[in-house]
C-alpha cells in the first residue's frame, strides 16, 4: 500500500513536471520548434493564429486529462464507457 | 505515342503530387515519385477499405507498371526535377455526372464537409492526414458524396500539431454555409466568383454589431478578423511548422481541432425548408385536378416503360415528383431547379429513400458557366449534360422559359434535342392556362398565336412525335418526342 502511494506520488510529480513543461511550451509554442511548413493550400493568417491558440488550449487539456486520470483512475474507465477516444495515452 | 500531358485533364494542374489523365473513356492518375509512399500507405489502410466499402471514397486500383507503356514513352516526359518523375499510375472509377459546389444546395455542401472531416479523423488514427480540405475534393453519385482526390491524402509528421487546411475548410465550407444561413447568399454567388471560398473579413463586414459578438459569427469571422493584424505582424514566422515533442499530444491536438470543426459544421447544418416561391407550386397549382395530375403521371410512367432509360435529366423538377418516378423505374436521375430550398429538400428525401437522384441548383435559362483557369477547371453545365441523357423531362417548364425568360420556342426544342440522346417528355402549356396567364404580366399580345400546332411545328426539325395527350380539359398537352437521327 505504501509502495503504491510512493509510486503514485512519483507519477504525480512527473505529470506535474509535464504540466509545467506544457505551460512553458504553450508560451514558446508559436516561436519554438519551428521549421519551414510545406503548405499546399493558403493556411490563412488570422485563422491560422486562432488555430495556434486553440492548439495551445488543447495541449493544456491533454495534460489536464492525464493528470485527472492519474488522480482518478476510474475516470479512464468512465471515459471509455462514454466513448471518449484515449489513443493519445497509448 | 502520346505523352501524358496531351491527355491531361485541364483542371488538373494545382496539385504538386501528380495529375489526372483521361484516355479511351478511362480516368487515370499519375503520381510523382515523392508521393508514391503516401498513396500506397493509404490504399493499403483500413480507412481506405472502410470508406471505399461505404461508397464514400472513389474506388481506385494501381496499374501494373507494364501497363504504363501503352500510354506514353517514359522518356518523352517533361521532367522539371526529381519531384516530377513519375512513380505510379492508378485508375479511378468515374462519377457519371460531375457537379460542383456552385450547383449544390447547402445540404450537399454540409454533406461534403462532413465527409471531409470524417475522413480526416479516420486517417488520423492511421498516421495520415488531408493536405487540403475543399468541397472540390467531393463529387456526388446520386445524393451520396464520394471523396475523389487521392492526392489529398498524405502521411503526417507525428510531431506536427497544425492542420494546414483548417482555414481552407472554414473558407470553403463553413463560411459559405454561414453566408447562406445568416445572410441568405446563394452558394452559386459565392463559388462562381470565389474559388477558394470566403474570407472571414468579408462576412465580418456584413454582420451587425451584436451579431459579431455571438457565435458562429464571433468564432468564424470576428476573432480571425481581429487576429489578422497581429498575424500579419508576425510575418513569415507564422507559417513555420509547429512541432511538439510528444506525438500523442500532437495527435490529441489535431483530433480536438477536427472535432471542433465538426461541431461548428453541425451547428451550421441546414434545417428543413420553410417554403419558398416554388415549393408549394405543385400543391397549390390550380392547373391540375387530381384526375388530370394522375393522367400526367400515367403518361410519364408509360413513356418510361416504352423507352426504359438509364439516365434522365429532369429540368425544372420542382419537388422532384417526376424525378422520383424515374428513379424508382431504375434510372439515374439528374434533377435541376433554380430553387435551392427545393433541391435541398429533394436531396434529403432522395438520401432517406435511397433514390438515385442528384439534385442540382441550376437555372436552365442561365446554366452554370465554365469557370476557373482558362475557363477549364469546371466545365459548364451544358458541356457536361449535352448528349448525356437517354430521357429529358420538360414538364411544366417550357412556358416559364418562353414567357419569363423570353427564350424562343424553337430554341428551347433545339436545346432539348442537344441534351437528350433519345427521348423528351415535354409538357406544352397554352396561353389559356391559368398559370400561363399568371406569368404574362400584360404581355398577352406576344403569345396570341401560340397553340399546339405551333409547338408541333417547332418540334418537327428535331423530333418525331411518338404520341401526345391533352391533360383533361386543361390547356396542357403532354408529348412523347423521339429525337430524329439528324436532330
Amino acid at each position: 500500500m505504501r509502495v503504491l502511494s510512493v509510486r503514485r506520488s512519483i507519477a504525480f510529480a512527473r505529470v506535474a513536471l509535464r504540466g509545467a513543461e506544457a505551460c512553458c511550451t504553450t508560451v514558446l509554442w508559436l516561436a519554438a520548434f519551428e521549421r519551414d511548413a510545406h503548405a499546399y493550400v493558403d493556411p490563412g493568417s488570422g485563422t491560422l493564429l486562432l488555430q495556434g491558440l486553440m492548439a495551445v488550449l488543447f495541449g493544456l487539456l491533454f495534460y489536464v486529462r492525464r493528470f485527472w486520470r492519474l488522480i482518478r483512475p476510474g475516470a479512464k474507465v468512465e471515459e471509455e464507457k462514454n466513448g471518449v477516444n484515449r489513443t493519445e495515452d497509448q | 505515342m502520346s505523352s501524358p500531358d496531351s491527355c491531361r485533364t485541364p483542371a488538373s494542374f494545382r496539385d504538386p503530387g501528380g495529375f489526372l489523365i483521361r484516355r479511351d473513356g478511362r480516368l487515370f492518375r499519375v503520381i510523382y515519385k515523392p508521393w508514391v509512399p503516401h498513396v500506397q500507405r493509404f490504399l493499403g489502410s483500413a480507412a481506405a477499405r472502410k470508406f471505399v466499402a461505404a461508397g464514400s471514397f472513389i474506388p481506385t486500383h494501381t496499374l501494373d507498371p507494364a501497363q504504363l507503356e501503352p500510354f506514353w514513352q517514359q522518356s518523352a516526359l517533361p521532367h522539371n526535377s526529381e519531384n516530377t518523375e513519375i512513380g505510379l499510375l492508378v485508375e479511378h472509377e468515374q462519377v457519371a455526372f460531375p457537379s460542383f459546389p456552385q450547383e449544390w444546395p447547402p445540404e450537399m455542401l454540409y454533406s461534403a464537409g462532413r465527409l471531409t472531416i470524417d475522413l480526416a479523423l479516420a486517417l488520423l488514427e492511421e498516421g495520415m492526414g488531408l493536405k487540403d480540405a475543399t468541397p472540390y475534393n467531393v463529387l456526388f453519385r446520386g445524393p451520396n458524396g464520394v471523396f475523389v482526390d487521392l492526392l489529398s491524402i498524405e502521411q503526417r509528421d507525428p510531431h506536427d500539431a497544425t492542420w494546414l487546411p483548417f482555414a481552407q475548410f472554414e473558407r470553403t465550407i463553413l463560411l459559405p454555409l454561414l453566408a447562406s444561413r445568416e445572410f441568405h447568399v446563394p452558394l452559386d454567388q459565392i463559388f462562381l466568383t470565389h474559388r477558394d471560398g470566403l474570407e472571414p473579413g468579408e462576412l465580418y463586414a456584413r454582420a451587425g454589431p451584436l451579431q459579431k459578438l455571438i457565435p458562429p459569427v464571433l468564432t468564424l469571422c470576428s476573432i480571425p478578423t481581429w487576429l489578422r493584424g497581429r498575424a500579419d505582424a508576425k510575418g513569415n514566422s507564422l507559417y513555420r511548422e509547429k512541432r511538439v515533442g510528444d506525438p500523442a499530444k500532437a495527435k490529441f491536438i489535431l483530433e480536438s481541432l477536427l472535432k471542433n470543426l465538426r461541431g461548428k459544421l453541425e451547428n451550421l447544418k441546414p434545417g428543413t425548408a420553410k417554403g419558398s416561391h416554388w415549393s408549394d407550386y405543385m400543391a397549390s397549382s390550380p392547373s391540375y385536378t387530381p384526375e388530370e395530375f394522375a393522367a400526367k403521371e400515367t403518361f410519364v410512367r408509360e413513356s418510361l416503360a416504352q423507352f426504359p432509360p438509364r439516365t434522365v435529366l429532369d429540368i425544372g423538377s420542382n419537388n422532384g415528383h417526376f424525378s422520383s418516378i424515374a428513379a424508382r423505374a431504375g434510372a439515374s436521375v439528374v434533377s435541376v431547379d433554380s430553387d435551392p430550398r427545393l433541391m435541398g429538400e429533394l436531396w434529403r428525401s432522395s438520401r432517406a429513400q435511397k433514390l438515385d437522384i442528384l439534385p442540382l441548383v441550376v437555372n436552365i435559362s442561365r446554366p452554370t458557366p465554365a469557370i476557373g483557369w482558362r475557363n477549364q477547371e469546371n466545365p459548364s453545365f451544358l458541356e457536361r449534360a449535352s448528349g448525356a441523357f437517354d430521357v429529358v423531362f420538360l414538364l411544366a417548364v417550357i412556358h416559364h422559359l418562353l414567357v419569363t425568360d423570353g427564350v424562343p420556342l424553337p430554341s428551347i426544342l433545339e436545346a432539348a434535342s442537344e441534351l437528350t440522346r433519345g427521348i423528351v417528355v415535354a409538357e406544352f402549356v397554352g396561353p389559356n392556362d391559368p398559370m400561363f396567364r399568371r406569368i404574362l404580366h400584360g404581355r398577352e399580345n406576344l403569345y396570341e398565336g401560340l397553340n399546339t400546332r405551333t409547338f408541333e411545328a417547332c418540334c418537327q426539325p428535331y423530333f418525331h412525335i411518338v404520341r401526345s395527350i391533352r391533360v383533361g380539359e386543361s390547356d396542357r398537352w403532354l408529348y412523347l418526342l423521339e429525337k430524329k437521327s439528324n436532330g
